[in-house]
């Protein structure tokens, strides 16, 4: 294999490298520069641009055999992750005009990248730290309050639990079959070995807690809340696609069977429950994401209760529109300000007659988060369902769409705010007063996050063509 | 013009873009002007779209506007399609939706939401005609829901009233409930039939249902969705309470247009229901159920946009009835009458509110016969046209769902004719009550208000002449032998041919009956309502609380939810939850919600034991079955 | 299946017993005979001041991190450093970019004072 079709599979990848060295170095060299935010900008647009080229064009390679490999499905999928973290870093720039986020964030792709092509456990691993630990940090950098220290120390333990879950699990699997490589999962699920068994149930929960489903899920409504907006846009869009993908890869093309099928149903299935109910109490709105982003996590893992070939294309769809929505509401978001004030449901009372823009913005957010058509969210909802009821689970599709009408109450609440409410009376003013326009990034933020949107939601066709499968 | 059809939906769109962008910025003469001018241009095009259906013998139309999405081999395109079903309800739509546009210019003039309302307005107007013109069911799906967001938004229209808020959330979510009854059936449709392209559903099921599938479950399943949109048990809950919203949106969306979707989308999809008794006669036992029982609410209510909204979900409850005993053509009739008439009535008490200020318990009406003419003329006519006088249009479209529901081979039978005779009789005495109490009794009004009294505009007048002038003579448009090539009448039972002329005899019998027994009472100056309660108060209280569903479901709904852990009451009452009103729902959401943030409770330790616990149970879990 | 972990299992019964084993071993044949003097806490000679159980500088697990990660590189260079000769210019190519990657990471942390004590 010549060293430029290794440079070529790597593409991506070699981009972001070269942008996080760029990153350091500038750190190193120049005191004080301002150029953090203009390098990864270019860095990751530049990767996506490079994955979605690759992946148009299918080309599908093994720079190292057995433990990493790419293909357009790969190339997709990376192309979706560094797509969405575009308008993260528009949004991030007001937030932090330089410092560590940058290096940071641009770390986390690199990891989510090696997650998305890892072909054994030894590179899953790999990429799956690589992808977390900086958002730790990232989590801990709103530092205007003491509870972001705290939110992160939670996720660094409870995510350090589930590595080590992981990596036990993992030793089972190998211990079976003698391989490291990822198939050893795929293999062991139709397995009626105890080793086997317990080793995919073990693997199983470490990325359920990643991905914040229910009982594993109790870090993600305080580090959503402590972490600033665009870190908190970072973890519900990217980080939740990376874990999936990271799941996507293990199962490949394997059907889930029994037992591991009442997992796979009824996990995400409280998680659902749990994740809709427990939004309607929440007052701010980055819990209030959180809980959402708990029951999507359900949602996207009942995904894998379908057959091989629909559960990439219905998750990947999922994840894009999923993702596209969560960055736009945190877009919109009218800056306050404090941080805590801009976060208060509250404050969204009567946007609409202060700004209609972000207003809309926040709603079809909300509608298409909620499922409703047209909106994409809808489409991507409709292909799990599909799947689910296609792979012979009707009474779980049904569960699933009675747990997914819960999560309408508060969606439609914050609609409600938006539009039915008198804005907030006049002691509130005060507040309000803090409220400025979103600056020019933020919009083209929602602009870039909501033109895909419209795309999807007029061609979603011609978007799972892409997704292969 | 090849792309007719698209422009007869997209023109709608285009008033929304305009008026929802632009519309505050430009005054209220531009809103009016594309606000009601672009549905009017829908409505010409519809109308040309007719002759040329005319002209080719019936043959369908179909556009393809785009391809929406290919998932495996199956490709879901936006195509349009106009057929004699489907150009029946598009006039009706575009026709009644034309006209309440311009009453709306008089009705909401001095509204400060007046550009936002022409918007939603329009908006409502495109979903609906993407939902009546769609090929396929998903797109008729994407109208479905989107009319539910056009009349949330409506309902909620004066949102400073959070009361008004709230019955617009309940529309909602009501009808979401069925929705997932509707999506379900969507995805068996889809697994039985291949395709979501209603023509071809229908063609596929002429034979019977494809192997292993049931054609009665899809169509429960669809029924359910239907039960939400059209207010028929035991999803009714959300339409008496949605008449907060402005009038003419009753009269639209709530009468003569949205909440007939449900009768619209079983007749479209006729071949499946032709398959499935068992639903059908669902079907037939619902629709007679919710008329006899909304009938009999309307009796005992005081408020004049109650009565009429408990009159509507009475008359989809016969159209029901139509459809169950597989009169399809029937029901799309009676559908078709019934926009005329109870347009006119919800425009017409909307100019006796407009007129008196506000007010609109019929108890503080009265004697406005001559103070408001127009009104009440017009009222008069559609009043008698509901109430199935000849030879209004009423008495035709219900004459024939009475012999069908008696007569049909496929379902006909004697229970059904005599509940449905029943509720005919008491749609006659109730409309004379509301007559009598709101036009020709004793003034009751109070002096301050009789003082400012005024016939309406002519923008508003005008409209309703025409509605009533529609309710007279549309009955004669024999729309059952139009539609008969594609939704073909049901045999006659054997024996029964010789009944048909007494039958016509005895429901012209009914209506005059009804009428004439509140007559008898309130000619001695008695309200019905009033003598009902003093004779048999018990159950004057059960009917006037409507029969205390909201309440059943309040407490049927909430307790069993204590038992959550238990799996079979999980399921049991989720589906519960789901038929439940708002306030059960949110009441018990709430709870839960309390008890499930209590778990949130900071403390790392919890989290990590809910971790290890999590593992260990799905350990043991799966181990249990190696 | 399972009777190939029966190596881990030995494995960590030898060492709970190397670890367990001399501790038990001392406590049951060690001769006691204890008095106050011998009881009380040993330090070089002088009397003790202050707690045994100081908390350490928090900068110490800065350093020691940073010095694992640092530390671990050895363990790629040794397998490289025997194979040198057959992976060829390639390999040796390979590994400097490696270096180089890590010499503007250590390069980052000294610049930004992580090595610092005070």
């Amino acid at each position: 294999m010549s060293a430029e079709t290794v440079l070529t599979a790597l593409l991506p990848e070699v981009l972001l490298l070269a942008g996080l060295l760029l990153l350091i170095g500038l750190e190193i060299a120049v005191p004080r520069h301002r150029g953090a935010f203009a390098v990864s900008l270019l860095a990751v647009a530049a990767a996506a641009a490079a994955a979605a080229w690759l992946s148009a064009g299918g080309s599908s390679a093994a720079p190292f055999p057995g433990h990493y490999s790419v293909g357009p499905d790969t190339f997709a999928a990376k192309a979706v992750v560094l797509a969405l973290a575009v308008p993260v870093l528009l949004l991030a720039r007001g937030e932090f005009p330089g410092g560590p986020f940058y290096p940071l964030l641009v770390s986390s792709l690199l990891g989510v990248c090696l997650v998305v092509s890892a072909d054994s456990f030894l590179t899953l691993f790999l990429g799956v730290e690589l992808m977390s630990i900086p958002v730790y940090v990232l989590v801990v950098l709103a530092f205007q309050r003491e509870e972001s220290a705290e939110a992160a120390l939670k996720y660094l333990v409870l995510s350090g639990t589930a590595s080590a879950t992981f990596l036990l699990g993992v030793s089972l699997l190998y211990g079976g079959s003698g391989s490291l490589a990822l198939s050893a999962f795929s293999t062991a699920l139709g397995s009626r070995d105890v080793l086997a068994t317990a080793g995919v149930v073990l693997v199983l929960s470490a990325f359920f807690l990643k991905a914040a489903v229910v009982p594993f899920h109790t870090w993600a409504p305080d580090a959503y809340e402590a972490a600033s907006v665009p870190v908190t846009a970072y973890m519900a869009a990217v980080v939740k696609a990376g874990v999936l993908f990271a799941v996507l890869r293990l199962f490949a093309l394997a059907p889930a069977e029994r037992p591991l099928v009442d997992l796979l149903a009824l996990l995400p299935l409280a998680s659902m429950v749990w994740g809709n109910l427990a939004a309607m109490r929440q007052d701010g709105l980055r819990r209030l994401i959180a809980y959402s982003s708990i029951a999507h996590a359900g949602y996207l893992f009942y995904a894998f209760l379908g057959d091989g070939p629909g559960r990439f294309q219905a998750v990947t769809f999922y994840l894009l529109a999923y993702g596209l929505m969560n960055v736009l509401v945190l877009a919109a978001l009218p800056p306050a300000g404090d941080d805590v004030a801009r976060d208060r449901l509250e404050r969204l009372k009567g946007l609409f007659q202060r700004q209609p823009y972000a207003a809309w913005m926040i709603a079809v957010a909300m509608l298409s988060l909620a499922g409703i058509p047209p909106f994409p969210g809808f489409v991507a909802k409709f292909l799990v369902f599909k799947n689910v009821v296609a792979a012979g689970y009707p009474v779980y599709a049904v569960l699933g769409l009675v747990g997914s009408y819960l999560g309408l109450y508060f969606y439609l609440r914050v609609i409600q705010y938006l539009f039915m409410a008198p804005p907030p009376p006049a002691e509130e003013a005060s507040a309000a007063e803090g409220e400025g326009a979103p600056s020019r990034l933020a919009l083209a933020a929602t602009v870039l996050c909501l033109l895909p949107a419209i795309l999807i939601a007029l061609f979603p066709g011609w978007v799972i063509d892409r997704l292969g499968g | 013009m090849s792309h007719l059809l698209v422009w007869i939906v997209l023109l709608p769109l285009a008033g929304f873009l305009f008026n929802g962008l632009a519309g505050d910025r430009l005054g209220a003469r531009a809103v009016s002007l594309v606000g009601c001018g672009l549905p009017i241009g829908s409505f010409t095009l519809t109308v040309a779209g007719a002759i040329a259906l005319a002209a080719a013998g019936g043959e369908p139309r179909v556009e393809t506007a785009f391809t929406w999405a290919t998932v495996g081999d199956h490709s879901f395109e936006v195509a349009f399609y106009l057929d004699r079903l489907s150009v029946v309800m598009a006039l009706v739509v575009t026709g009644v939706g034309s006209l309440i546009h311009v009453y709306s210019t008089g009705y909401m003039r001095d509204d400060p939401g007046y550009a936002r309302y022409f918007a939603y307005l329009n908006l409502f107007l495109f979903f609906m005609l993407v939902l009546v013109l769609g090929r396929s069911l998903l797109v008729l799906f994407v109208g479905w829901e989107g009319v539910g967001l056009a009349s949330y938004l409506l309902i909620g229209f004066w949102f400073q009233d959070p009361e008004k808020a709230r019955a617009g959330k309940k529309a909602f979510i009501t009808n979401r409930v069925g929705d997932a009854g509707f999506l379900l059936g969507m995805f068996v449709l889809f697994q039985a039939a291949g395709t979501l392209e209603m023509d071809r559903v229908n063609a596929v099921f002429s034979t019977g249902a494809p192997a292993g599938f049931s054609a009665s479950l899809i169509g429960v399943l669809l029924f359910v969705g239907a039960t939400g949109k059209s207010a028929q048990i035991p999803l009714h809950v959300w339409l008496p309470d949605a008449m907060a919203g402005p009038t003419p949106v009753s009269a639209l969306i709530h009468a003569a247009t949205m909440v007939t979707a449900g009768v619209y989308m079983v007749a479209r999809l006729s071949g499946i229901y032709g398959q499935a008794p068992e639903a059908s006669a669902v079907i037939a036992a619902v629709g007679v159920l919710t008329a006899l029982f909304a009938a009999t609410v309307a009796l005992t209510q005081n408020d004049i946009k109650k009565v009429l909204a408990y009159s509507t979900i009475s008359q989809l409850g016969l159209m029901f009835l139509a459809l169950g005993v597989g009169a399809y053509g029937v029901a799309v009739f009676h559908l078709y009458t019934h926009a005329f008439f109870k347009a006119c009535l919800f425009l017409g008490a909307g100019s006796v509110i407009h007129a008196l200020g506000g007010e609109q318990d019929i108890r503080r009406m009265g004697g406005l016969a001559r103070r408001v003419p127009t009104t009440f003329a017009t009222f008069a006519v559609a009043a008698a046209a509901i109430a199935g006088i000849p030879p209004l249009a009423g008495f035709f479209s219900k004459d024939e769902i009475l012999w069908f529901a008696l007569a049909s081979r496929s379902g006909g039978a004697l229970w059904l004719w005599a509940l449905a005779a029943l509720t005919a009789f008491l749609t006659a005495f109730y409309m004379a009550r509301l007559l009598w109490l709101t036009f020709l009794a004793p003034s009751r009004v109070d002096a301050e208000t009789a003082r400012h009294v005024h016939e309406s505009p002519r923008s508003m007048t005008g409209v309703l002449i025409a509605l009533a002038a529609l309710s007279a003579v549309g009955g004669f448009v024999g729309v059952p032998h139009l539609l008969e090539p594609l939704l073909p009448l049901p045999e006659v039972r054997p024996g029964l041919d010789a009944l048909e002329t007494p039958l016509v005899l005895l429901s012209v019998l009914l209506a005059v009956g009804g009428v004439g027994a509140a007559a008898y009472v309130l000619a001695a100056g008695e309200d019905p309502a009033e003598v009902f309660r003093r004779r048999f108060p018990g159950l004057h209280r059960l009917v006037a609380g409507k029969y205390f569903v909201d309440e059943a479901y309040e407490r049927w709904v909430t307790r069993p939810l204590y038992w959550v852990s238990d799996r079979v009451f999980l399921r049991f009452s989720d589906r519960r939850v789901l038929d439940g009103s708002l306030h059960a729902l949110a009441a018990l959401a709430e709870r839960s919600a309390a008890r499930l943030s209590r778990a949130q409770t900071g403390n790392l330790q919890l989290y990590a034991f809910l971790v290890l616990a999590g593992i260990a149970a799905g350990l043991l879990w799966s181990l249990r079955h190696v | 299946m399972l009777d190939n972990y029966l190596p881990v299992l030995v494995f960590i019964l030898v060492g709970i017993l190397f670890g367990v084993g001399p501790l038990v071993a001392g406590f049951v044949i060690g001769p006691r005979r204890p008095y106050d003097e011998k009881l009380s806490p040993y330090e070089c000679g002088f009397e003790p001041f202050g707690d045994a159980r100081a908390p350490f500088d928090v900068r110490y697990y800065l350093v020691a991190i940073l010095f694992i990660l640092f530390d671990l590189e050895i363990a790629f260079l040794f397998p490289w450093a025997v194979v040198l000769d057959q992976i060829g210019l390639a390999g040796f190519l390979a590994m400097m970019v490696f270096l180089a990657i890590l010499v503007v990471g250590f390069v980052y942390e000294w610049k930004k004072g992580a090595l610092e004590w005070e």
